[in-house]
This record gives C-alpha cells, structure tokens and sequence, in this order.
C-alpha cells in the first residue's frame, strides 16, 4: 500500500506553462480523478509523476519515497519508480500475445502466473489468453491494458483518458469492470478524464484543473453541489446564468431573492441555476414539492407567470423553455428539467421556484 | 522542456544521459572529421586557386551541376510518382509484374547503364549500325543522330536508374493511405484525378521530397556517368582537379563549394518538410481501390511502366548477359572470384556496422531529443549528401596524418615502423561506406522506429524496463523487418560504389565495380560484362526483399494481400 503525493509541480514546455503550482495527494487505495478540459495540463502532470517527463519544480513522492525534486534535480526514471500507466492508446505490444503482454513487466513470470488466469477470467479475456492484440476488439484491449498495467502490483496506477477510445454503450459496462477490479486490488490511482460523468462515477475525490491550476478538490457531491466557481458549475453541463448586484446580502433576480451574506454590496454577481434546479407549475398551481426542498414561494408575483416558449417529452424528464420578461440571459430564455411528465402549452404561463441550494452565486469576474 | 544536457540540474540527469549522448555524439564526430579536413584543407592558403578557378570553371561547374539536378529532379519526380499511383491504384495489363519491377533499375549503377547505352547508340553500335542498314545511309554526313554522351544523355541515364526512389517511397506513401480519406474525396464530388492531386498528393508530398532528394544526393555524388560522358559538374570537377592538375586544396575548395550545394538542398528538403507530418486520422483500412482501365487508357499505363523499366533495366540487363555468355571467360581469367569476394567482404561488415551504428543512434534521439543530439544526428547524416569524391579526400587526409603520427611514435619508443596501418587498407574504405551510407540505415530505422507510438515506450519504461532492455523487448522485434531492409540498402549501395572505392582501395585492391569501370572506360564493356552483371544481379535480391516487404506492410492486408475482416 503506498500513495502519492504531489506538492506545488510547475511544469513548461518552452515558454508555455502549462502546470502551475499544482498538489495532488492520493492515498492508500484512494481512487482520484485528475478533471479538467483538454490542455488543462493533467496529462502532463500524470505523465512527470510517473517519471515520463523530467520534473521541473516541485516534488513527487510514492509512498515514503522522493522520486523526484525540482530543487535537486532528481528524477528517479520511470522504471525505478513502481508505478502503472494505462495509456489513452492502450499502448499494447502488437507482437506479443495477450498473455506475454499482461506479464510484461512481472520479474518472475510463476509467481503471477494464477492471480493473471483468475484476471482474465473475470475479465472475460480467458479464451484470448494466446492471441494477439490486434485481433481484439477495443473494450477487451482495455482491458488487457489495465490488467498489465496492475500487474507488477504498483504503488499507484496512472490512468490516462482510459475509457475516451470506446463507444458509449461498451464504457458503461467497462468501468464497471474497471472499478471492481481497482477496488478488489486496493491500489492508489490516479485517473485523467475530461468527462465529469465519468470522473463523478469512479472517484472517490475529484480535482478539477483548469489552465494548469487546481480548481477545486472535493468528493463526488462537493463538486455536483458545491462546486467553488462558475467553471466547476459549468462541467456538468448546461447552466442558466443571471447577473445581478448585491444589495444588503441578497441577490434579486427574476426567478427569486437569493442570499449572499458574505457578499459585499454593490458586487457585481452571476446566479447559475442548474436545468434540473427549477421546480415549475402551472400558475395558480402548487408547486411540486421533493425531500429536502425548502418551503417554495413563487418567484413571480401572481397572475404575472413567465411564458413557455417550447416543452419537450425526454421520457423519464421533460424540458421546458421558459422566457423571462425583461431579462438577462441574452434572449432571456431559461432552460428547465423536471422529472415526470409536464408539458404546459406554449405561450401559456407558468410559476417558477428555485431551491435556494440550487443557485450558486459567485463574484462577476 | 529540452534543454542541453549541461544545463540540466543534477548530477543524476547527467549520469542518465550520458552514454546515449556521448555515443551520438562520438559518431557524429567520427563523421564530421573528413568533412573538417575537407573544408581545412579549401580554406588553407597553399596554392590559392580560387581565383584561378573562378575565372575559369567554377561557372560552368556551377551551371552544369544545377542543370542536371534540376534536370533528375524533374525527371524522377513525374517517373517516380506517375508511375507508383498507376500501380498501386489501377488495374492494367501487367500491373502484378511492374509493382514489384519496377524498383528493378535501382539495381544497375548509374556508370553502368552509361556504358551500356552509349555502346548502344554511338556510331558503331547496334542501333546506328541497324539504322544505317535500313535506309542505306553512308556515313555520319547522312543523317543526324542525338549525341548521348552530353548533359542531356546523363539526365537520361540518371533519371533512368534513380527514379525508384522516388517510386519506392510514394508508392508506399500511398499504400500507408487510409483508404477512407480516398473514397471521402470522391463523395465530396472530386473524381479520380482531382482526388490524386488534391488529397493523394498533399498527403505523400513529404515521402516523394525524401525520394527526390535521395536521387539528387545520388546524381551529385555520381562520377562515372560524368567522367565517361565528359559533363563538367563539381564532381567530375573535382576529380580531373585532383588528378590531373594534382591539387588537393584545389579539389577541396571545389568539394566545399560542392558541400554547400548539399547543404541547401538538405536544407531545402528540411524546409519542405517542416509541419508536414501528417498522422492519418482514421485508422480504418480497407483494400486499395482499383480503377479498372481500358482500351487507349490501359495501353498508355502500361507504357507509362514499361519504358522506364525496359530502358533502366531489361536493356542493360539483357545487353550485359548477351556480352556475359560469350565474354565470360575473358571475366573469369581476369581475377573475378577474388573481385566478387573483396566487394562481399566490404559491403557486409560496412552494412552490418551502418545498420548498429544507425540505430543506436536513432533510439538514441527517441530517448532524448535534445537540441545538441538532434543537431548530432543530424550532422552524421550529412554523409549520404557528400559526394564519394570529396568524402575520399576528407578521409585520406586525417587517415594519412594519424598513421604518420603512430608511425612516428613507435620509431621513437621502440624503434620499429608501423608503416601505413589504417589508410591504404579495407578499414578506410569501411569508413568511408559507412561515413556515406549511414544516413541510408539511419533514416530506415529512424523512420520505423516513429511508428511505434511513444505510449509503448512508456508503457514499457513504467512496467520496470530500462532504456536498453525496453529497446531490446520492444522496439527490437517490432523494427526487425527494417533491420534487414536497412542493411541491404547499404549492402547494395556499397556493391555498386565507385568514387570511395576508387580512391581509398588498398593498393591492386579491386572490387567489381572498379573493375567495371576501368575496363568499360577502356571500351571493353564485354570483358567486363559479368562483373557488371553481378552487381546488377546483387541489387536485384533487395529489390525483391523490398517489394515484398512493402506489400506486407500496409495494415489491414494478410501475406498475400487479402483484406482481413474486421473483428
């Protein structure tokens, strides 16, 4: 059982730098996900812990053990430093079988030999054993790759974008697999992915990176819920977005009166609400009320209802366009999921309610 | 981040980088000496003929030089390309046949189609004589006949035999294609022709560039065609200079004027290159497709493949077998068994050491492609580009100055002469085939190592493997087919040799090709006629090794060219 951890690596190509200051700790059987847009620098900092690019500043330990200091210049080689890598490309060696591959990196090819049978079969790669890896299709190359990567029992595992080469309906049952098998071996890993599904998924704790910096680093629901800025909101999808100003602690926007006590007055703010975030009813109607959701008012005065420019069937959710009166989003246009059916006609009127949990106000930069 | 290994932090990188570098670095170095001496030597103030030159023939050097490359140039270009797209994406009579002969004249040294042709064409050759015959003409007064033995005559024989390089890699260009980006040009509304020039093309240019300039460092280098025909470029230049006005700086200041000229075609070929790399995006292959041609079209493809093959092949080949069956045993009194065995022995140990020597240096750059060992590899390459001529003199002068210095050492210790222990012997002209042809192993390996994907390097360094063991586990097996074809290049190229070999050879030290050459330049083709035949028949085996390889190497098609069902 060992871990990694990461202290304030700064890392350029050229005049480009592309990490900048960024920590990173993954403990003992931790599953981490490094999340962020491409060229936000999360690769490269997965590729210099792993010893694949020389470090420039800071520090990289495994376990107890430095393996590489910006201030003395060492740089223990990848080799040295007992760790997986799961390439994006998997990375297969094409002349060798499956088998040879998975056992690449094993000193003594015996001792391994059961644990990699037992492997295969519940990867259901066993009939796959001596062929080569060409001839596999891209979920199993996955696979194979992940079973080499963990074979030598590394300290941590580095996984890289290791989902993004398969078609939607193979990566669901894949990470599936995936995690299973991570968790049954306990080691630390790290993962890559631009997909917050994905990282929301597998990780017990996110990091979201952006332009080389750390944005936020919470757990699963810390970033869906909570998220710290407007760019860790937007990860996820979609967001409605309101300007407004501060003014003795609350924010006023169409949709509803929001706190922000620790808010300055006069701050110029942007409320975003989540499609999923709004409860709306027919005007005159009662809202729908779910667990957890605090006592709703109706943010539009009676019988001044905002108009609904389309409504649309998703099945098990339907999306409505609202349009606000005099309002901000460019068009005015809100966007709004409920679960259920509910369908008002267009151009009819209807009633908005925001759970105040729901709106995350954060300073107009 | 590439800095130089100098300014790296630590005492731990340096050790890291350390043997990789400083290999590079030693053969770079070992390459770079007869070039420096070369250029020393121009620069050396001895008998200062610059002007002397200058006002005499640098002009026309220069004008004739220029003349022929821009004459091969052109020549391979059309040949080397028209006929690759005919053959990998048409069906015609033939096509089977001229896909693999077609690479057949790179077999058959420039000198050697030379001589054959001219023994042809002059006047009292077969087809002036048969000419003569059929319209009872006299004598030269009757009619006009082209002079072969002229500048455009060694265009001709050049493009003749050099246009499969440029065949050899646009041919291979096109085959790596993705078939889809192909039929997505068609289904845009471009048809056949408008998809080769505007995607096929664009999309080989980088190969067909390399394929040129290959054939143009081989015109440059060229000396028995010009020497034989009286062309006055640099290198039949610097050869009657060295010889005949018995002036090394003067030959050398020719040579470093001849050095800049590869430098800016290297420079050139770089330029054209530069952000040219393009990775196919799609990874999906299917067979090649095949415009099936008819009638008048058909005929003109097949003629299109069959002139450069008949005249760069089947005529020297058929007119040195029929001089071969009836001379023979005027070759076999000549020594020839010990000529066949000494061009063996020089062109094995020099292809084995080339292809070792080029890939530790291209595994060299892969593992650190910092700016001082690139400019290294680089450099080493150079010696494709410079002419066997100048690279002779280069290598005779520190050779001839390092066994005086041992020789002079020894007198004074212990008082015994070494003689000439390293110039004058077979070790200078394994140097100077190396020196030349390491560019040749080099770019082979080079180019077969940057396939691999720099992932597998990682997934192996990250699975316990050191820089040599992941070399030998990985990269090893997956370049092994380059291997082979690197050394046969260089084999083939150290067989058919002649300026090198001429002027390093340890004395009454022949080879065959220069006992061809001294015996065709003496009008007696047929009593050399075997010799040259051999050379030609050694060339061929590469040839076919190459064909075979190539056919395989495009993804998605088994052995014998069936498309694999996906899985």
């Amino acid at each position: 059982m060992s871990g990694l951890h990461v202290s304030a690596l700064s890392h350029a190509f050229d005049a480009q730098e592309v990490v900048k200051g960024v920590s990173v700790f993954v403990g003992p059987g931790e599953f981490v996900c490094l999340l962020g847009p491409s060229g936000c620098g999360k690769t490269t900092l997965l590729r210099v812990a792993a010893g694949l690019e020389n470090l420039q500043k800071g520090e990289v330990h495994i376990g107890e053990q430095l393996v590489a200091s910006g201030k003395s210049g060492f740089n223990l080689p990848p080799e040295k430093r007992g760790v997986g890598l799961m390439f994006q490309d998997y990375a297969l060696f094409p002349h060798l079988t499956v088998a040879q591959n998975i056992l690449f990196g094993v000193k003594v090819k015996s001792q391994q030999q059961s644990w990699m049978e037992k492997a295969l079969s519940q990867m259901d790669l066993t009939a796959y054993a001596h062929v080569y890896p060409h001839t596999l299709s891209g979920g199993q190359q996955q696979r194979v790759a992940l079973l080499r990567a963990i074979a030598p029992q590394p300290g941590v595992l580095f996984l890289d974008e290791p989902f993004s080469g398969l078609d939607v309906t193979r990566r669901a049952e894949t990470r599936e697999q995936t995690l299973a098998l991570l968790k049954e071996t306990g080691v630390a890993t790290l993962m890559v992915t631009h997909d917050p599904e994905e990282a929301m998924y597998m990780a017990d704790r996110i990091l979201v990176m952006d332009q080389g910096r750390m944005i936020q680093d919470g757990t699963p629901d810390d970033i869906y819920f909570r998220p710290n800025s407007a760019f860790v909101t937007d990860l996820f999808g979609a967001v409605n977005r309101l300007n407004g100003r501060v003014s003795q602690g609350t924010v006023k926007t169409p949709l509803g009166l929001f706190e922000a006590p620790q808010l300055p007055d006069g701050q110029a703010v942007q409320v975003l609400i989540r499609p999923d975030g709004i409860r709306l009813a027919e005007l005159g109607g009662t809202p729908a009320r779910y667990a957890g959701d605090a006592p709703c008012e109706p943010a539009s005065q009676p019988g001044t209802g905002f108009q609904v420019v389309s409504a649309r069937s998703l099945g098990r959710a339907s999306r409505i366009i609202i349009r606000l009166a005099d309002c901000e989003p460019p068009d005015g246009l809100i966007e709004i999921r409920v679960p259920g059916t509910f369908l008002p006609k267009t151009g009819s009127l209807v009633c908005a309610t925001v759970n105040p949990g729901d709106a995350h106000i954060f300073k107009t930069e | 981040m590439d800095r130089p290994f100098w300014a790296r932090p630590g005492p731990r990188s340096f050790l890291r980088v350390d043997f990789w570098t400083l290999g590079v670095l030693i053969i770079a170095l070992l390459i770079a000496i007869p070039l420096f001496a070369v250029l020393t030597l121009a620069l050396s103030p001895s008998d200062d003929i610059w002007q002397h030159l200058l006002d005499t023939v640098l002009a026309k050097y220069v004008w004739t030089t220029l003349s022929l490359m821009l004459g091969v140039g052109i020549g391979t270009t059309v040949i080397g390309t028209a006929t690759a797209w005919l053959v990998t994406m048409c069906r015609f009579p033939g096509r089977g046949l001229f896909n693999w002969a077609l690479l057949l004249p790179l077999a058959v040294p420039a000198y050697v189609l030379a001589f054959v042709v001219t023994d042809q064409l002059e006047y009292a050759g077969t087809v002036q004589t048969t000419l003569r015959m059929l319209f009872n003409w006299e004598s030269r007064q009757d009619y006009w006949f082209p002079e072969i033995r002229s500048l455009p005559g060694a265009i001709t024989v050049m493009t003749l035999v050099l246009y499969p390089y440029v065949y050899l890699l646009a041919r291979a260009a096109f085959m790596e294609q993705s078939i889809c980006v192909l039929d997505v040009s068609r289904t845009l509304g471009n048809g056949p022709w408008k998809s080769f020039f505007k995607v096929a093309l664009p999309l080989a240019r980088p190969a067909i560039v390399i394929g040129v300039t290959l054939a143009l460092m081989e015109a440059l280098n060229d000396l028995g065609t010009v020497e034989f025909f009286a062309v006055n470029t640099f290198t039949s230049g610097i050869y009657d200079v060295w010889l005949n006005m018995n002036s090394r700086s003067g030959a050398a200041q020719l040579a470093s004027v001849l050095l800049i000229f590869v430098l800016t075609l290297i420079a050139l070929e770089r330029a054209a290159r530069r952000g040219q790399r393009y990775h196919h995006t799609s990874g999906k292959y299917s067979a090649l497709p095949s415009y099936r041609l008819h009638g008048m079209k058909a005929l003109v493809a097949f003629l299109a493949c069959a002139v450069p093959l008949g005249f760069g092949f089947l005529l020297p080949a058929g007119v040195l077998l029929s001089y071969s069956l009836n001379f023979y045993q005027e070759t076999l009194a000549a020594n020839y068994f010990q000529y066949v065995a000494n061009s063996l022995t020089l062109s094995s140990i020099a292809a084995i050491g080339s292809v070792l020597i080029g890939l530790f240096m291209a595994y060299g750059v892969r593992l650190n492609g910092s700016a001082i060992v690139r400019m290294a590899t680089r450099f080493a390459s150079i010696g494709y580009a410079v002419p066997g001529a100048v690279l002779a003199i280069g290598i005779i002068i520190p050779l001839g100055a390092f066994d005086n210095a041992v020789d002079a050492f020894l007198q004074r210790t212990l008082g015994i002469s070494s003689g000439l222990f390293i110039s004058g012997t077979i070790v200078a002209v394994i140097y100077g085939y190396t020196a030349r042809f390491l560019a040749l192993s080099y770019g082979t390996l080079e180019a077969s190592l940057g396939k691999i994907t720099p992932s597998m390097d990682g997934a192996a360094r990250t699975l316990g493997q050191g820089p040599g063991a992941t070399l030998r586990r990985v990269h090893l097996p997956l370049v092994r087919g380059s291997l082979l074809t690197a050394g046969l290049l260089v084999f083939v190229d150290c067989m058919k040799e002649l300026p090198l070999t001429l002027i390093l050879r340890p004395f009454n030290y022949d080879t065959l090709s220069t006992f061809v050459f001294q015996y065709a330049s003496n009008e007696q083709l047929e009593h050399s006629a075997l010799g040259a035949l051999t050379i030609v028949a050694a060339g061929i085996i590469p040839v076919v090794l190459l064909s075979w390889g190539i056919i395989q190497s495009r993804p998605g098609q088994d052995r014998n060219g069936r498309v694999e069902v996906n899985k």
